[in-house]
């Protein structure tokens, strides 16, 4: 079935209307949050900052015009914004991105992340990796240099394409896979005593490289 | 398989293609260049294998992560989606005339500045504030321009209010040469003297009103020019009563008038004629005398004065006027007119000068 582009959504909302954007909305919320929830690490400043993405897109749908790809459009915003919240919080002295995986794993006040997950690993034993690991991954992107992290983060949760990264980041394309190496070389030494545990989920999911 | 032992240089091109190779994007050669390396190298093939490796977890784990947004989010997202759509919906917006703003731009560098700035130029509303600059931009520049032409203008015109009524006077007396003059060749005369303010606009005035102001030179020779317009137009109105009010003036005008052009009349050896030229070519001189007589209120003081520079074997106005009076009294009107003619031309800046022409040409009328 031909699935509607999202700029023939867009422009339809511009004639006013909203069930478009509502479209637009369910098509791209889910890589957008895990994208700011991943890059700012606290999932209440992710949700604030995914809200006011969609309201930025809100604002300015009046001006856009057909020929720039939405979901280049947004996810641009979106690493708009997590670099200016980065860079209040540096200037803050906020650890707040340092802070975050240890409050996922010993924060007891708030939803946990983990808690959100739906259990599709009826094992305990895999529930119990897959916490060590997604803690041992964000502490390790958040020791990522930040143009390093957003090129990984566009490329791994929101599945952009290197052009669209490139064209996002306003960087080269050459460059952008340059940044992803070295993100992909520090990470394998952040996470090299997790590669055991990657080599028995290899092993079960896909049978090996 | 060979050992760490090359140089760690040796893959670096291969590595720039790693990722490539890694997302199953190289092509057919980079991809046989890295498997071969690989297997040439063990160090370069564990490198590789675990870059992959590191993918592969982080994958998993990103996936393991992944979460559904917040549900409030939507909700709030999509009420003010609502109302924006509203607000579109009423204004009947065009989106393909619309000016695209790509949140790229924001850190964009210079091609985001050059977009900014095209758009922004693009709009009516910066076409009219940017039109409004430029008219008031060229007024300004025009009005700073033509304030020397200004100051050129206000100085010909004092001049000429100046120096026609003393060009016309000379002009229009009568040499010794000369039989007489009808009014119409005093006309002749009058247009022959040529455009009297042709030395403000060569000479050292001209400089003086480009760098003066024009307000500035209005004062200082304006009011007298009128004041000589008015006293010469009362006296070519041919009322001698309405001389009275200006003729303690009419000397003050006609003294420092310009120099008189070179026409024929002017030339003669004329007493008067050779003084206004004495006087023009000495501003100084000039000056001090329009004080001078500008102070004397009394007609008699100025007659007094003429006839004591007339003094000597000419007789003088007076017995020249009761001269004039007898012979007309004794119908004697030839001879009158004469008289009547060597007083215009002994005293052309009597008041009396401009009756004393008329009486001359009606005594000519009536001796014809």
């Amino acid at each position: 079935m031909h699935e509607v582009r999202d700029e023939e959504l867009m422009a339809r909302y511009q004639k006013g209307d909203e069930s478009a954007f509502a479209t637009l909305v369910s098509r791209h919320e889910l890589r957008l949050w895990n994208f700011l929830r991943r890059y700012v690490g606290d999932p209440d400043t992710a949700e604030d900052l995914l809200q006011e993405v969609f309201m930025r897109v809100i604002r300015s749908a009046s001006e856009w015009r057909n020929d720039a790809k939405v979901s280049t459009w947004m996810f641009s915003i979106a690493r708009n914004l997590c670099t200016d919240h980065a860079r209040r919080q540096v200037h803050r002295k906020a650890a707040s991105l340092d802070a975050t995986p240890e409050r996922i794993g010993d924060d007891d006040s708030g939803p946990r992340l983990l808690d959100k997950i739906a259990g599709h690993e009826p094992d305990g034993e895999s529930r119990l990796r897959d916490k060590e690991t997604i803690l041992r991954l964000d502490q390790a992107l958040a020791q990522l240099p930040q143009e390093q992290r957003e090129v990984f983060l566009m490329r791994e949760v929101m599945e952009m394409p290197f052009a669209e990264i490139a064209l996002a980041v306003g960087a080269s394309e050459p460059t952008v896979k340059s940044r992803m190496r070295y993100a992909l070389e520090r990470l394998r030494v952040l996470l090299a005593d997790l590669n055991d545990l990657a080599d028995a989920d290899v092993a079960v999911a896909t049978g090996g490289r | 398989m060979n050992t760490d032992a090359s140089p760690p240089d040796r893959f670096e091109s291969l590595r720039e293609q790693l990722v490539d190779y890694l997302y199953n994007q190289a092509d057919v050669a980079t991809t046989r260049a890295i498997e071969s390396a690989m297997a040439e190298s063990e160090g370069f093939s564990l490198e590789v294998d675990a870059l992959a490796r590191t993918l592969r977890i982080s994958r998993r784990a990103l996936a393991v992560a992944s979460s559904p947004a917040p549900s409030r989010v939507r909700s709030s997202v999509l009420a003010a989606a609502a109302e924006q759509a509203a607000r579109m919906r009423e204004s009947g917006l065009e989106p393909a005339r619309l000016v695209v703003r790509n949140e790229t731009d924001d850190h964009g560098g210079s091609q985001g500045a050059l977009a900014t700035l095209w758009r922004w130029f693009s709009r009516p509303y910066t076409f009219s504030l940017v039109g409004v600059a430029a008219v008031f931009a060229i007024f300004v520049m025009t009005r700073g321009q033509n304030a020397p032409q200004l100051a050129d203008d206000a100085m010909r015109s004092v001049a000429e209010s100046t120096s026609e009524p003393a060009a016309r006077a000379t002009a229009a007396a009568p040499t010794e040469g000369q039989p007489g003059t009808e009014d119409r060749d005093q006309e002749l005369a009058e247009d022959k003297a040529g455009p009297p303010a042709v030395r403000f606009q060569n000479e050292p005035l001209g400089k003086l009103a480009r760098k003066s102001s024009p307000k500035r030179i209005t004062k200082d020779f304006g009011r007298k020019g009128d004041a000589l317009d008015d006293t010469f137009g009362g006296i070519a109105g041919g009322s001698v009563e309405a001389e009275a009010p200006a003729q303690a003036h009419a000397p003050a005008k006609s003294a420092p008038a310009a120099a008189p052009p070179p026409t024929q009349a002017s030339s003669a050896p004329v007493g008067v004629a050779a003084e206004a030229r004495s006087r023009a070519a000495k501003p100084s001189v000039i000056a001090q005398t329009n004080s001078e007589v500008a102070s004397v209120a009394d007609e008699s003081v100025v007659q007094e004065r003429d006839e004591k520079k007339e003094s000597g074997s000419a007789p003088s106005r007076a017995e020249l006027l009761a001269r004039a009076k007898k012979l007309e009294a004794a119908k004697s009107y030839d001879e009158a007119a004469a008289v009547w003619a060597e007083l215009v031309r002994r005293f052309p800046k009597d008041p009396q000068t401009a009756a004393w022409r008329r009486a001359e040409t009606a005594a000519r009328k009536v001796r014809n």
